[in-house]
């Protein structure tokens, strides 16, 4: 009886839960409804409308078609996050690992020059980083934005946190029964530390995606992001709400929706076969 | 495992590594800048300018296209700068040592890119072209021309004839006087809580001097001594020019720019220094807002004149350019009366720099464009000193003490006068 | 096996060094030496001047200002959105309805454009918008002028823009840190009668820990670096009270053109983080391998 009364409260206090979080749900997403609202809206500063009343503009999404290559950019947007993101899950790894089990010469200096890319302003390496990338005759390409960030400073603080929580015995379970460090490394700490790399990749996935400053600097028509084909709707006095929220639109919800389908995996961080306490 | 000299080793590591990027540079630094020739043999040409929005886009890519039809060994490469950030991609590139071979400019920039010699001396084409283009005055440096004049744009006041109506005035009627402007203001914002009478913009960079300056050259006052060497706003004029925007804040509200254009087409703001894109944005949008534009007030009856501020987009030819003479063929394609009307068309302009397009009856007979040309022809573009953007700064927060009155203001004047008076001590930076 | 271990380890972080020498060397060596030059981006001249940039911003006013500014940022936002992103993270961790829809939806304004979200709310900050207007209807003393356009509100409705657009992502990754603890340690509790705050404090804190620790570093790193939504909706102002260290660096290269000066604040502005950084972490890191 006990039991079931223990049962009845926790599902109201969830049924509330429940409640509380919807309300607070429609408030965070309010301003993120008013630009999916505002991409149709006829009226020129994306204001509400009754769309009874008035009809939704859905040429607004057509007209972003017709005037600029918007699929090209979305498909670069895509192509550099996925390499981006990628690249950081793969490369990161190896150097986390490294860092957080390996004492070797330069390994300070390696992990104070993570912080130092991390911590300077961009804004002062840019000017460098303009002329290094015309240099190297990268410049409007996508080794510009892909090369430079695939290893990324946050992602082997990350990856060294998360291999120096796993406990050595295991490692030295392993290393016992005959395997080799690559086989230590991928086979045994990767999938325990797999939450990390998920977090790893959502991370660099929503950076690289709404990065704006770099691939404005590094590029020109050729490959183009959607943050920066964003800041082109910027007029010279006024800014062309409606159009700028159809792209951000198309600009968020496929990530949203590529978020949700994974949400589960990445949430959940699969943890089958690690070793507990 | 434990390494045995880490001080040296570590110190090793930071050699090879300055070693590796040493390599790196050098790898580079057979500086392997962009190729001149397309791989059909025309020359390339770099545009770099500011126009992105769709529609004034479209203009400059017709009109590149135009150019290399006509001109069938160039190519026309157009980089997009954006308004917010332009700049970084600009210093990047100079910095760099990757100039464009047409940069556009706008006018507040221009001293300052002459002054460091980054720019091609334009006085020839100045020679030929004086008569049929104007705002040449933001361009001309040290007796030398640097720009040519490309888009236009000057402030008016713009009027809510409903709102008139509704304080008991003649819709349609200039407020000719600043007591006008002000008794007006007043009524209007007595009206009801949600309706101003005057719109002053705040907190806006590159925006709130050019609400002030109108202002002030009406009432016959000065930025800088006529030499150039002191600041003269702290003066009668400026005082009192300062003073009534001060006093006609109170009667109004304080708003960023795009937020004021939205209150004047809600029929909530009488009184609105703004610029041909409200005028654009209102007829496209269908607006139902009956109103009017008007030249600036005289400060009192007979006295004074009635001037705003002129400034706009230019044409620059960088010192550094590959193609000069083919950057100036293109200019004078983008600078033709087919292309500078079809980007008026497009962005809304009423003051286009090309005479004879100014006396097309698309700009003459409409009553608002036909206000803005005719203030234009009386309006004066800030002194061109290299350092203007500084002194810009200094005057809007000058402007914005007062406003949000921290400072009274004699003595925001006076601190600002005493700010600029320190950045034109300084000798130039180059 | 010395020989083969190193290699083996410089293999490892071969990505990185590589990544270093050939995109990061060049540009932190490049910007650290223009800090100490007074350089002109049109001739390409430069003169050594030594460490005058940095006695410049030392000296600035407004750099100390921006500094004030940027840490006034910093401590309102980073405990604010830590705390409320926990507690969502908290109670997403529970299973009620319709979780993954209320995951995506809270995660839904950080995927949202920076650009995107200062224009959305520079109007909801306004006159007519809806927060203004929400604010004066539950009370607030509203100023006369829009939020962004008053001095005592402008910084708070950045930050509070900066919460709501950080709460969904801190949310996550506390999510992902919680969903590490075994379900049978919480189950074997509650069988135990032990209360919610006591599994918390002995289960849910120690498989916490970590993720919060790495939330709150990379946290602090990004607000005290805040740039983009100052630019878009304040550029630094009214009267200066939104200018923030970065904000204070980009005028000095981009509108000054002053790139010595821009860098050497560049680099003391990382020697502050750094060292915030590193207190922030010797606070909180107590002890490593506690956490089984």
């Amino acid at each position: 009886m006990a039991l079931a009364n223990h049962d009845r409260q926790s599902n109201r206090s969830r049924r509330f839960l429940s409640v509380v979080l919807f309300i607070a749900l429609l408030g965070m997403l309010f301003p993120f409804i008013w630009m999916i609202v505002g991409s149709v809206s006829p009226r020129w500063n994306a204001g509400w409308f009754n769309p009874l009343v008035e009809k939704p503009v859905w040429g607004n999404y057509r007209d972003l078609f017709a005037s600029m290559p918007f699929g090209k950019y979305l498909m670069t947007s895509a192509v550099v996050a996925a390499i981006v993101t990628l690249g950081n899950v793969v490369l990161c790894f190896p150097v986390g690992y490294a860092l957080a089990r390996y004492r070797f010469r330069g390994r300070g200096l390696l992990y104070a020059a993570a912080a130092l890319v991390l911590m300077v302003p961009q804004y002062v390496l840019i000017v460098p980083m303009f002329i290094l990338v015309h240099r190297l005759g990268w410049y409007d390409t996508l080794w510009a934005l892909t090369l430079p960030v695939m290893v990324s400073p946050l992602g082997i603080l990350l990856i060294k946190g998360a291999v120096a929580a796993v406990p050595i015995e295991i490692e030295e379970a392993a290393r016992m029964d005959g395997a080799g460090p690559w086989r230590i490394v991928y086979r045994i700490v990767l999938p325990i530390c797999r939450p990390a790399l998920a977090v790893l990749a959502v991370q660099v996935f929503w950076l690289t995606w709404n990065a704006f400053l770099f691939p404005f600097i590094l590029t020109d028509t050729h490959v183009r992001t959607l943050p920066v084909a964003l800041a082109m709707f910027r007029g010279y006095q006024s800014v062309d709400l409606p159009h700028l929220f159809a792209a951000a639109t198309l600009a968020t919800l496929p990530v949203v929706i590529v978020f949700v389908i994974f949400q589960r995996q990445i949430v959940a961080g699969i943890t089958a076969g690690a070793v507990k306490g | 495992m434990k390494s045995r000299h880490p001080h040296v080793s570590d110190r090793k590591w930071l050699l090879y590594l300055l070693i590796g990027s040493a390599i790196g540079g050098l790898i580079g630094g057979c500086s392997r800048s962009q190729s001149d020739k397309t791989p059909d043999g025309r020359t390339i040409i770099r545009l770099w300018q500011f126009w992105t929005e769709a529609k004034a886009r479209a203009v400059i890519g017709k009109a590149a296209g135009d150019f290399e039809t006509a001109n069938p060994e160039y190519k026309v490469e157009i980089t997009d700068l954006t308004w917010n950030d332009g700049h970084q991609k600009i210093v990047a590139a100079f910095a760099g040592g990757e100039a464009p071979d047409l940069l556009e400019l706008g006018s507040d920039w221009i001293a300052e890119f002459a002054d460091a010699q980054a720019l091609m001396d334009l006085t020839s084409e100045y020679m030929q072209l004086r008569d049929t283009y104007a705002g040449w005055p933001a361009s001309i440096y040290q007796d030398k021309c640097w720009a040519l004049p490309w888009y236009l744009s000057t402030r008016v006041l713009y009027q809510n004839d409903e709102l008139v109506s509704a304080i008991g005035d003649q819709p349609g009627h200039a407020p000719l006087t600043w007591d006008v402007l002000m008794g007006r203001a007043k009524k209007a914002n007595q009206l009801q809580p949600k309706i101003f009478g005057y719109g002053v913009n705040a907190a806006e960079k590159h925006r709130l001097y050019k609400k002030f300056l109108p202002y002030l050259w009406s009432r016959g006052g000065s930025i800088l001594t006529p030499d150039g060497s002191h600041c003269a706003l702290n003066s009668p004029e400026g005082a009192a020019a300062l003073q009534f925007v001060v006093d006609l804040s109170q009667y109004g509200l304080m708003e960023k720019q795009a937020q004021l254009d939205e209150l004047f087409m809600e029929n909530r703001l009488l009184y609105h220094i703004s610029g041909d894109w409200l005028h654009e944005r209102i007829k496209v949008s269908g607006s139902p807002v009956r109103y009017s534009a008007h030249l600036m007030p005289y400060p009192s009856v007979g006295e004074g004149g009635q001037i705003s501020f002129a400034g706009g987009e230019y044409l620059t030819v960088p010192r550094r350019a590959r193609q000069p003479l083919g950057a100036i063929k293109l200019a004078r394609q983008l600078l033709n009366e087919k292309n500078i009307f079809n980007l008026c068309i497009a962005t809304g302009c009423a003051t286009p720099s090309h005479k004879t397009v100014a006396a097309n009856p698309y700009f003459a007979e409409d009553s608002v464009r036909r206000v803005f040309v005719q203030q234009l022809e009386q309006s004066q573009a800030p002194p061109v000193h290299p350092r203007w953007v500084e002194i810009e700064t200094e005057l809007e927060w000058g402007v914005e003490q007062a406003l949000y009155k921290k400072l009274t203001v004699s003595e925001a004047l006076e601190q600002t006068c005493a700010r600029i008076d320190k950045i034109l001590a300084q000798p130039s930076k180059k | 096996m010395n020989t083969r271990g190193n290699v083996t380890r410089w293999l490892m972080a071969a990505p990185w060094v590589v990544t270093l020498t050939l995109f990061w060397a060049y540009p932190l060596g490049h910007a650290l030496a223009l800090s100490f030059t007074r350089y002109d981006i049109f001739g390409g001249s430069w003169e050594w001047v030594g460490l005058a940039n940095f006695r410049a911003v030392l000296q600035s006013g407004a750099f100390w200002t921006a500094l004030w500014h940027t840490v006034l940022f910093t401590a309102g936002t980073v405990p604010v959105t830590t705390a409320l992103a926990l507690v969502l993270a908290l109670a997403l961790n529970q299973r009620i309805w319709g979780r993954a829809l209320f995951r995506a939806g809270f995660f839904a304004p950080t995927l949202t454009a920076t650009v995107v979200t200062s224009l959305v709310f520079i109007h909801l900050y306004s006159q007519q918008g809806y927060l203004y207007q929400l604010a004066g209807w539950l009370g607030f003393s509203v100023p006369p002028q829009s939020f962004l356009l008053s001095e005592s509100t402008a910084l708070l409705s950045v930050m509070l823009m900066d919460v709501w657009v950080s709460i969904g992502y801190y949310a996550l990754l506390f999510l992902a840190g919680l969903q590490t603890i075994p379900r049978e340690l919480v189950e074997d509790a509650s069988l135990h009668g032990a209360t919610g705050w006591q599994q918390f404090r002995a289960i849910t804190w120690p498989y916490l820990r970590p993720t919060l620790l790495y939330a709150l570093v990379i946290n602090l790193i990004k607000s005290l670096q805040i740039f983009t939504e100052i630019f878009v909706m304040t550029q630094g102002g009214p009267v200066g009270s939104t200018t923030t260290s970065v904000y204070h660096v980009y005028t000095a290269a981009f509108e000054r053109f002053d790139l010595g000066y821009a860098s050497a604040a560049a680099y003391l502005l990382f020697v502050i983080i750094a060292i915030v950084s590193l207190i922030q972490f010797k606070l909180l890191a107590f002890g490593r391998g506690a956490e089984e």
